[in-house]
């Protein structure tokens, strides 16, 4: 059995050894299309620009003044200045009564104390 | 000279590394070593010189494809480009069969080869139409076996197969050879 194993590889050796001697040759046209690939696939791809999206009237103007961020801040400030502004004015107005109110109390505290006239 | 010495050194890796990070003579070398063993992989499956040179390009292009991916250590440049050739050529194959193109005409030695005396080209020729009347899977494994000369466990790595698997589909793929060519000894000049 295993002589006949061997004959059996002896005999086809003769022909692999025949087929490793004659490879196909690699041919100019494939090297060069082989090489053609890797360049294509080694140069960094060209990302294309986004088109420009065309903005609006309202978006030219916000632009003017520094775009939505800068506007809103602006809005808020305001708000804010209107507020602070509002809201001092009536804690004016209760500090002068009280202040008012105060000053009676004390010429009254005074009053009790001596006579005005006396001095 | 010393460059090139120094060059032929590179790992296969280390030139996966080079072409990814853009050095055009990393894919020359990668592409000097292996196009031709997957061109005569091809070809010896396919027995096609033009679909042969088709299926290398494309298994090279997948190669470029994944350098920026190659990990390394992983596995041989060399046992993925075997691997992904076959893939392409079983694809080939099952293409062919479902377009009743399977039947392809016996080899004439047609293509360009190395050249080598009468007797050996014959032997050659006759080689490639019996591997041609093997099953597909026992013509790659004797093919990558006793031919490429691969150990065992590469080509099962190749066919993602157990060595087991490999060890006996070469078996029965040169029995098979042993009995279609000895009909053909008289005529290649073996016959005593």
């Amino acid at each position: 059995m295993k002589s006949i194993q061997n004959e059996q590889d002896a005999f086809l050796n003769d022909f692999f050894d025949a087929e490793k001697a004659s490879p196909p040759m690699v041919t100019d046209q494939l090297m060069v299309a082989v090489l053609d690939d890797a360049a294509t696939m080694q140069t960094p791809q060209v990302v294309s620009a986004a088109p420009l999206k065309k903005s609006s009237f309202w978006e030219q103007i916000s632009n003017v003044f520094g775009g939505w961020q800068v506007a809103a801040t602006f809005a808020t400030c305001v708000c804010l200045g209107i507020g602070l502004g509002y809201s001092s004015s009536i804690s004016e107005l209760v500090s002068t009564d009280y202040a008012v109110a105060g000053e009676e109390e004390f010429q009254l505290g005074l009053s009790g104390l001596f006579d005005v006239a006396e001095l | 000279m010393m460059a090139f010495d120094a060059t032929n050194e590179v790992s296969d890796d280390a030139l996966m590394v080079l072409y990814a990070n853009g050095d055009p003579q990393a894919a020359s070398q990668l592409a000097s070593r292996h196009v031709s063993r997957v061109l005569a992989l091809a070809y010896r499956m396919l027995n096609d010189r033009a679909e042969a040179d088709d299926v290398a390009q494309d298994a090279m292009l997948r190669l470029w494809k994944i350098a920026p991916k190659w990990r390394q250590g992983e596995a041989k440049v060399s046992t993925w480009l075997y691997r992904v050739a076959s893939n392409l050529c079983t694809d080939r194959l099952r293409k062919r069969r479902s377009t009743g193109l399977d039947d392809v005409p016996e080899i004439e030695d047609d293509a360009p080869s190395v050249e080598t005396d009468i007797m050996t080209r014959d032997r050659a020729v006759a080689l490639r139409n019996a591997l041609q009347q093997l099953p597909e899977r026992q013509r790659l494994a004797v093919t990558l076996r006793h031919i490429e000369e691969l150990a065992n466990p590469e080509i099962a790595e190749i066919m993602d197969i157990s060595v087991e698997a490999v060890e006996s589909l070469t078996a029965r793929g040169k029995r098979g050879l042993a009995e279609l060519l000895s009909d053909q000894k008289s005529k290649i000049g073996l016959e005593t």
